[in-house]
């Protein structure tokens, strides 16, 4: 898996990922809740409902509910901040 | 840094030496086919040329006459009806100093005089863009347009910034690079005004994003309804915004020196990244834009594969998915998955990138050259 910026909650499956593996980043061992799928993300610390999910450094999204670490973020859990971010944040 | 290059009377340099056989308007396509058919120039069909208004008109114009003027072009042959809006005359004004004819399907008899009358003359053409030879020419005098399609994860990871590291060292040795697709970078749009060179620029990047939200509100829609699209949301793209973010890598990292308007060339003496506000679509109508605004090479990143060429360009489709580069082998021209597998940093990848962009700008055929999968069309610009 890949963390593209220090400040990201979320990191990216470079391979297919499955439940109960293990992943290590600075935010210590996490296992992981679900199947991540190549390409897909996820949650390296809780992300409460809510709040910003950031990957690139930046928002890219919202938690619709809380997500547990580990979980896999995707358009289940996270909404487009499209309208709230065009213009700058 | 030098390549070889088809300097031409402009002063403007070409990687390519294409002969070109152009309709004015969708009226005389059949003839400009035959004639292309016939001696292997490149036809330049279109479905515009007449009967358009402001914007769209002045743009089909712009993307007309960055065809003829184009550096890739060593010669045109220009085939109208004789009653459309598109002046014959006015293109070939575009050649400026390149070999050039004209022909009007009505003043010659018809469409079976004209496609033997068009023969002749894209012989003629043939022949004199034949003396045109390669020369030294600076890197910098090069633009790179760069696109992206079918997005997956691996475009923003790797492919997208490989382009980009591309992007950047031409940027650094005085070249010019351009970023369109102005509905993909609809949702990065704050962040790339961060890095526009002035408060105009960065006024300007947020402004034609504005406009693609009020022609979809008219319809009573958002963009983000149809972006990211269901392939992009199946790889893992989440967002418009992530996506957004991750297409606009590609560009690199320099400051945004100004906006051009789809199809128009960069002022004289230009360099650096540029954002080309783009038509909404299909990808071949982003690609016509960008190339008619006088890119000599496209690099275009694509995750689920995309075989699309230019005809006036040489396409270098990059890929950091290895499904993709089994399943389309034979479109891919680079591969970025050692970037995302290992094997490989991204400078390392870049590096190659670069040595590949001057390969492809001095001559080396990229497979969609290969495989004739040059295309060309014009699409419709958002209108406020």
């Amino acid at each position: 898996m890949i963390i593209i910026d220090p400040r990201d909650n979320v990191a990216t499956a470079i391979k297919d990922l499955g439940t109960g593996e293990q992943i290590y980043a600075k935010h210590g061992t996490i296992r992981l809740l679900r199947d991540i799928p190549f390409g897909h993300k996820i949650a390296l610390q809780a992300i409460a409902k809510g709040e910003y999910v950031i990957k690139y450094g930046v928002p890219i999204g919202r938690a619709t509910v809380t997500i547990d670490r580990g979980d896999h973020v995707h358009v289940h859990n996270v909404a487009d901040i499209t309208d709230e971010v065009r213009k700058g944040v | 840094m030098e390549f070889m290059g088809y300097r031409r009377p402009d002063g403007w340099v070409g990687v390519r030496n294409h002969v070109v056989v152009v309709s004015t308007v969708m009226c005389s396509s059949t003839v400009t086919r035959a004639i292309a058919d016939a001696t292997g120039t490149v036809p330049i069909t279109h479905e515009a040329g007449c009967l358009e208004l402001g914007p769209s008109r002045d743009h089909t114009e712009r993307v007309l006459e960055g065809v003829v003027s184009h550096p890739n072009v060593g010669a045109a042959l220009i085939v109208g009806l004789g009653c459309e809006q598109v002046k014959a005359e006015s293109l070939a004004a575009a050649a400026r100093g390149k070999p050039v004819r004209l022909l009007k399907v009505r003043d010659v008899g018809g469409t079976e005089h004209a496609r033997k009358q068009g023969i002749e003359l894209a012989q003629e053409l043939l022949a004199e863009a034949a003396g045109a030879h390669r020369e030294p020419a600076g890197l910098h005098e090069l633009t790179l347009a760069t696109q992206c399609g079918s997005s997956d994860t691996g475009s923003g990871l790797a492919s997208n910034p490989v382009v980009g590291l591309l992007a950047d060292k031409l940027v650094a040795l005085g070249g010019s690079v351009l970023l369109g697709e102005t509905a993909s970078l609809y949702g990065a749009a704050g962040f790339m005004a961060k890095r526009a060179a002035s408060h105009e620029v960065a006024r300007r990047i947020i402004e034609i994003t504005d406009v693609v939200e009020q022609y979809y509100a008219r319809m009573g829609k958002s963009l983000t309804e149809a972006n990211p699209t269901p392939g992009n949301i199946a790889s893992g793209l989440t967002t418009l915004v992530e996506k957004s973010l991750g297409g606009v890598r590609k560009g690199g990292t320099t400051p945004i020196q100004g906006v051009v308007s789809a199809a128009e060339p960069l002022p004289s003496r230009a360099s650096g990244l540029w954002i080309m506000d783009t038509s909404l679509g299909l990808g071949t109508h982003i690609t016509t834009d960008m190339v008619t605004g006088g890119a000599q090479i496209l690099a275009y990143t694509t995750g689920g594969g995309n075989p699309v060429g230019s005809a006036l360009a040489p396409v270098i489709k990059v890929t950091a998915t290895l499904s993709t580069l089994e399943a389309m082998a034979d479109n891919m021209d680079f591969d970025a998955s050692p970037v995302l597998l290992g094997g490989e940093s991204l400078q390392e990848c870049g590096e190659r990138l670069f040595a590949e962009y001057v390969a492809v700008a001095n001559g080396k055929l990229t497979r969609a050259e290969e495989l004739g999968n040059g295309l060309f069309a014009i699409g419709q610009v958002p209108i406020a």
